[in-house]
């Protein structure tokens, strides 16, 4: 007489092959949500990035736009530094990782770390005759 | 025995796994839609802030054009530069010849006013003030810088088309200079970008105009030279209050008994003639006479330090005031008006022949000459005022660099203490 699989072993059975088709059949649809999580999550760091630089273009400080601060430390180097805005950038990148960066010269960094995002834009000098405009570019971890 | 059948284990399980990865598939095909409207929202929001971006260049770029502007025009006198201050002092120079002139006791004796070659404007020569159209100016240069600034943003700017501008509106305060600008034709800022998704194709128009408050004291330093020189002529009237304080008159009636006068002789009069019958300038018979060239001998060194002086009175609320005199160019002249020969007045002595005061002999030719005598010096000053509160951003075209410079006005002073001379004939 031929022993019939028995009730228990049927469900082990059954649950071990669901696992495994779960497994390889899902694995690739977690894996591609995951990597839609982190570019939701990379977009919306970007879009805070461009906020934060549109925002530098907005503000004054001491009745002075923060732009033309920036771009005069640029090309004359005055004022001597930038400090004053520190205080304002890290309460706005929580992470405190951030540099800007005008054409090759670094305005504000906070050491090594990795990068994430950039954005960027035109910023206007002062009068010269070399060049009118240059990049500044924002980059964050 | 009867068991549950494997096949139908099988469907169930399939159909279980189809189930789980259907309600799984569906929650990651709506993440991804959704995913895709975000990036297609973060474009749209990256195209809005570029735009965003360039207004605020272009508020920036007024700023700096308009702190340029004020800095070339000051260093010009209030032109837009060197050329338009050389037509303009070929215009008036051309309308009033007589300016160039002067006569000294309407004798043949031209002395020309030596003409001003730099590029800075007169803004009084004597009598006749010459106010510059300051917003023209502005205008100008600041419409020309401004438009290097639109090319530099238009060659760095993808995908928007940046119309130009002009300046309706350009109002000088004390503090500010308030700018309204407008593009021309109607066009607009124009963002056109490709291949959005399925958006195809998103176009953003802006047509606002540009309204900036320039802050700059540059207003505040034109009205004070113009108080100071056009509408009041302090260095007039320190030169006069100077001749006056050295015994010079500024008029006087005298009559001279004796010879009438040579053309370049002038007498130095006072209040209370010698004598009523025949009143005489205080004159020492024995002595030189007084030429002119003495009497400018006499007030050159007080006018000049009186002028010196007057820097520091006027240098006040910031404003540093230099008042250069060019050796070479300066003059002090002493102008006879006119006069009249007659008859000389009656002798003292009983005899016909009498002498007056100087002892000179009434037998002999017997003048009696009225001159109204003009007492006047000038010189050609280079009024240079700088405003020390503030400084910016600006190229100077002599260093050839960018850097925080204050503003400097700089113009020509011919005081006003020459009457106005109707043009001779040289």
């Amino acid at each position: 007489m031929v022993r019939g699989i028995t009730g228990f072993e049927l469900l082990i059975a059954g649950m071990m092959f669901t696992f495994v088709i779960l497994i390889v059949g899902l694995l690739p649809a977690v894996y591609v949500k995951r990597k839609l999580d982190h570019e939701t999550i990379f977009e919306y760091r970007c879009n805070k990035v461009q906020h934060l630089l549109l925002t530098l273009f907005s503000i004054t400080y001491d009745e002075r736009k923060v732009s033309e601060s920036i771009a005069e430390h640029y090309l004359i180097n005055k004022p001597d530094n930038l400090n004053f805005l520190k205080p304002y950038l890290d309460r706005e990148m929580e992470n405190k990782c951030y540099h800007i960066a005008v054409h090759n010269k670094t305005m504000f960094s906070t050491g090594s770390c990795d990068v994430k995002c950039r954005t960027n834009t035109t910023l206007v000098l002062p009068y010269n005759l070399n060049k009118l405009v240059t990049e500044i570019m924002v980059d964050v971890g | 025995m009867k068991g549950v059948s494997v096949i139908l284990l099988v469907i169930i399980a399939i159909l279980a796994v189809i189930t789980v990865m259907g309600i799984y598939l569906f929650a990651i095909s709506a993440n991804v839609e959704g995913m895709r409207r975000s990036i297609i929202e973060r474009e749209v929001v990256a195209e809005i802030n570029k735009l965003e971006f360039l207004k605020r260049n272009l508020h920036q770029a007024l700023d700096y054009s308009f702190y340029q502007a004020t800095y070339n025009i000051s260093r010009c006198g209030g032109y837009d530069g060197p050329e338009d201050v050389s037509n303009t002092r070929k215009n008036y120079w051309s309308n009033y010849p007589g300016w160039l002139y002067w006569r000294i006791c309407e004798s043949p004796n031209y002395r020309a006013l030596p003409p001003a070659t730099e590029n800075i404007p007169e803004w009084r020569v004597h009598l006749k003030t010459f106010f510059p159209d300051i917003v023209e100016a502005l205008n100008k240069t600041g419409q020309k810088i401004f438009n290097e600034y639109l090319e530099s943003l238009r060659e760095t700017t993808e995908n928007v088309s940046i119309p130009n501008y002009i300046f309706k509106e350009i109002n000088i305060s004390n503090t500010h200079l308030n700018i309204l600008a407008v593009n021309t034709s109607g066009e607009s800022i124009i963002l056109e970008k490709r291949n959005i998704g399925n958006l195809r194709n998103l176009t953003i128009s802006d047509n606002s105009t540009l309204t900036e408050k320039v802050k700059t004291t540059f207003g505040s330093l034109v009205n004070f030279g113009r108080d100071n020189f056009v509408t009041h002529d302090s260095i007039g009237k320190a030169i006069m209050n100077t001749a006056s304080d050295a015994g010079f008159m500024p008029s006087g009636s005298v009559t001279l008994c004796g010879r009438p006068p040579t053309p370049d002789e002038v007498f130095i009069c006072t209040h209370t003639p010698r004598s009523s019958v025949c009143p005489v300038c205080q004159y020492n018979c024995d002595d030189e006479p007084m030429t002119i060239s003495k009497a400018e001998g006499i007030l050159k060194e007080p006018i000049l330090a009186s002028i010196k002086k007057l820097e520091s009175d006027l240098s006040t609320g910031g404003f540093k005031v230099e008042l250069l005199t060019d050796q070479k160019t300066n003059f002090i002249f002493l102008d006879c008006h006119s006069y009249t020969v007659g008859c000389c007045l009656e002798c003292h002595s009983e005899n016909s022949c009498c002498s007056n005061a100087c002892g000179i002999s009434c037998c002999e030719h017997m003048w009696k000459t009225d001159c109204n005598f003009y007492y006047y010096g000038a010189a050609r000053v280079v009024v240079n005022i700088t405003d020390t509160t503030t400084a910016y951003s600006v190229y100077d075209y002599d260093e050839k660099l960018t850097d925080l410079k204050n503003l400097q006005l700089k113009f020509y002073v011919f005081p006003g203490t020459l009457e106005n001379i109707s043009p001779v004939n040289p």
